[in-house]
């Protein structure tokens, strides 16, 4: 306003020393002249507009006007004769009119940006910043229509310029809002030395030309400190992968901060570069009541990141052994799982990076004593067979036996597993001892019950009937003293046909060492 | 009133939809099983074996089995017997013919299962390994008498199986009444077995007995048919 009016004391100054003796009169004169001129009621079909004023953040930049105009078929300069009432006589004036504008940007640090512009039927004041603050902008627009007045000199022949009228049109206001740029990061963990991690890193609103710059900081894992991408082209809200590698200057564990620093902000994340020395993940034994341990050994951090494969039962336990991330730096990691269902086979990796271990932990319904007893633990051997090594069959604790025998075949004998009980079912007894009875001589047993660790290892079938505990594989011996045991093996195996077995197999290509039989 | 005829075509539908879905998920086990017959590892193949075996413990699987899986199991004992004879090395047979064995066992119990008469040629050339393809002839019955019959005649060490099966075929027409079954045993397995005995060596005295019990048992059951015997 102040600019406004220093504006129109300007023009009459300049008014004052213009040529023409009695124009250099006092400004007040001139100013009832016009008024004179403009009550004559010449101009008054002129029509003027103020009010078209933009402002807006649209891509790329911040940009905006203010205008005022006129109808373009009202006339924009005119003669008038009129009565000079100072000199008694009458005089011909010359008019012209503009319109005006006068723009005033103000920015959100408190800046203020004036302009001024005029022209016979439009004028206009435009603005552009290709960088702008963030926050509110204002641009305020104060239109005029304004008409010149001239008078013409008889004596010199010149027309003098006595003054200029203001109409004022009024005000228009507009305002825009550049949003604050903003940068997040996606997919920061811990990682291990060696390891690599890739963050999304998801920039908003940065303006073309303006930078972001990433740095790490605490170790020195970006050769050099950093990178950093300028926002261009068409950019401005944009993804940028960035892949950063596991390493430390002292290749030891560290802490890291990532940073990226942009106009007006400065985001962080944090993550640790862990070292592992060295890990053992102790295979999980069958536990009771949905507990169980894992075991590690070694100084570093334990990073448990996976669990797989729930087989009979959904184990549940993501939650659980994800908490253990970071664990302790030296010595047993020990986490009951309260949430593990019976009957299930997981597998949980622990580790870090590519040093890294699994254990299969199964949890099944104890036996007797619970985790103490050696049942519980073949039924886990069991489940653990079933969900890895397609074995077929899975006992319940009634299955095992430690006394289970006949007369000739004593439960020492015939349990050839790794445990102090066994599977043994009395139709292996009974046909064992009809066998026998069969048979007309002793029956050393070379393989009877086997858990199915056991049976592994000797290179069974997986679903080999010893499992079952319904099978036996009994020696051949030369008991007739010929020196060919090809007939005492056929003997063996009719006898064992006889007494049902339903199935029997001899071993030609094992010299007929034994004969398998089995009461499935 | 309406609304209750919707609820109960549309439960209609869905446990049709279900019924489906349930029989699409087996047919998918079972082309994979298929597949794995066809072209897996041995190991791969026991699996599958144990898996089928499991299955045919539910009767209305066995059909379903008998129809996709037969073929390739009696080609898997033919590639057994194969390997057997002509193994990869010597050391190779020593160390797995346990393995194979115990393979061979449990496709043959499966097959007693499942095996229907186009199967009986099979099942009597494994007859000498036991009762589980014993068994698998006595339910089909008599058409396996022939095979059986012919089988006994050149495999020795099938004479004991071929008795349990003999008896309990015997056994089931008897059950059944049917006199003209037992008629067959009594003009053609009963002299059978009566030449069978004569030529049993004087040191097999299991087969002897065997052969001795299985002919009384028939008889026995020929005589509560009615029909005389003159093998006393």
């Amino acid at each position: 306003m102040i600019i406004r009016l220093w504006q129109r004391v300007v023009n009459q100054f300049h008014v004052k020393h213009s040529a023409h003796p009695w124009i250099r009169a006092a400004w007040w004169r001139q100013t009832l002249l016009c008024l004179i001129l403009i009550l004559c009621g010449s101009v008054d079909r002129v029509e003027a507009y103020g009010g078209a004023t933009y402002l807006d953040y649209g891509y790329p930049t911040l940009w905006g006007y203010t205008a005022t105009w006129k109808d373009p078929w009202d006339p924009d300069y005119g003669f008038i004769e009129a009565y000079d009432p100072w000199c008694e006589c009458w005089r011909l004036y010359y008019f012209a009119d503009y319109v005006s504008v006068v723009g005033d940007l103000r920015t959100p640090s408190g800046w203020d940006y004036y302009g001024y512009w005029w022209d016979f039927w439009w004028a206009a004041l435009w603005a552009w910043v290709d960088s702008p603050e963030r926050d509110w902008w204002y641009l305020f627009g104060w239109h005029y229509l304004e008409r010149d007045w001239y008078v013409y000199d008889d004596e010199s022949g010149w027309w003098y310029y006595i003054g200029t009228y203001y109409y004022y049109l009024g005000a228009t206001a507009y305002s825009a809002w550049v949003p604050w740029p903003e940068v997040s990061f996606q997919g920061v963990k811990d990682i291990c030395i060696g390891e690599r991690m890739t963050v999304q890193v998801s920039a908003r609103n940065v303006y073309p030309s303006e930078t972001v710059r990433l740095l790490l900081q605490g170790g020195a894992i970006f050769q050099g400190g950093g990178t950093e991408f300028i926002f261009s082209g068409s950019e401005q809200t944009t993804v940028r992968t960035v892949e950063i590698v596991g390493q430390t200057a002292s290749n030891q564990e560290d802490d890291v901060i990532l940073r990226a620093e942009y106009p007006y902000g400065d985001t962080r994340a944090q993550f640790t570069v862990i070292r592992l020395d060295s890990l053992q993940v102790t295979n999980a034994t069958p536990q009771l009541d949905g507990t169980y341990y894992l075991a590690t050994v070694g100084s570093g951090y334990v990073f448990v990141s996976a669990i797989t494969q729930p087989t009979l039962n959904e184990a549940n336990l993501v939650e659980d052994v994800l908490a253990w991330s970071g664990g302790e730096p030296d010595g047993r990691l020990r986490r009951r799982v309260s949430r593990a269902l019976p009957n299930s086979v997981t597998t949980v990796t622990a580790g870090c990076g590519s040093n890294s271990r699994s254990a299969i932990i199964v949890v099944v319904e104890g036996c007797g004593t619970g985790v103490d007893d050696e049942r519980t633990q073949m039924k886990g051997e069991y489940l653990y067979y079933w969900a890895f090594h397609g074995l077929n069959y899975w006992p319940v604790c009634d299955d095992f036996t430690q006394s289970a025998g006949s007369a000739h075949f004593s439960f020492v004998e015939l349990n050839t597993g790794d445990y102090s009980w066994a599977i043994i079912r009395d139709r292996l007894l009974t046909g064992l001892e009809n066998t026998r009875s069969n048979y007309g001589y002793p029956m050393p047993v070379t393989s009877g019950y086997r858990n199915p660790a056991r049976n592994q290892r000797v290179g069974g079938q997986p679903n080999s009937r010893h499992v079952y505990g319904d099978a036996a594989d009994i020696a051949v011996r030369d008991n007739n003293g010929d020196g060919d045991l090809s007939d005492d093996s056929k003997r063996l195996a009719r006898a064992a046909l006889d007494a049902g077995a339903t199935y029997t197999q001899e071993y030609p290509e094992r010299g007929y060492s034994h004969v398998h039989m089995d009461w499935r | 009133m309406n609304k209750l005829i919707v609820a109960v075509i549309f439960l209609g539908l869905l446990s049709t939809q279900l019924q489906e879905r349930i029989a699409r998920v087996d047919q998918q086990d079972l082309q994979r099983w298929v597949v794995v017959l066809q072209k897996g590892e041995l190991t791969e193949k026991a699996v599958v074996v144990a898996r089928l075996d499991s299955a045919a413990q539910d009767e209305q699987n066995v059909e379903l089995i008998r129809r996709n899986f037969l073929p390739l199991l009696v080609e898997e004992l033919r590639s057994i017997k194969k390997l057997r004879s002509h193994p990869p090395s010597k050391k190779w047979l020593y160390d797995n013919a346990e393995w194979l064995g115990e393979y061979q066992g449990s496709i043959l119990f499966l097959l007693g299962k499942i095996a229907d008469e186009s199967a009986v040629d099979i099942l009597v050339e494994y007859l000498h390994t036991g009762r589980g393809v014993a068994d698998g002839l006595a339910r089909i019955g008599m058409p396996a008498i022939p095979a059986i019959l012919t089988q006994i005649e050149k495999d020795y060490d099938a004479i004991i199986p071929a008795c349990i099966a003999l008896e309990a075929i015997a056994d089931n027409e008897l059950k059944r009444g049917n006199k003209g079954n037992l008629q067959l045993f009594k003009d053609s397995v009963l002299p059978t077995l009566e030449r069978l005995k004569q030529s049993v060596p004087p040191d097999d005295d299991i087969t002897l007995r065997r052969l001795q019990k299985t002919t009384l048992s028939i008889q026995n059951m020929i005589r509560q048919a009615g029909l005389e015997t003159k093998y006393r």
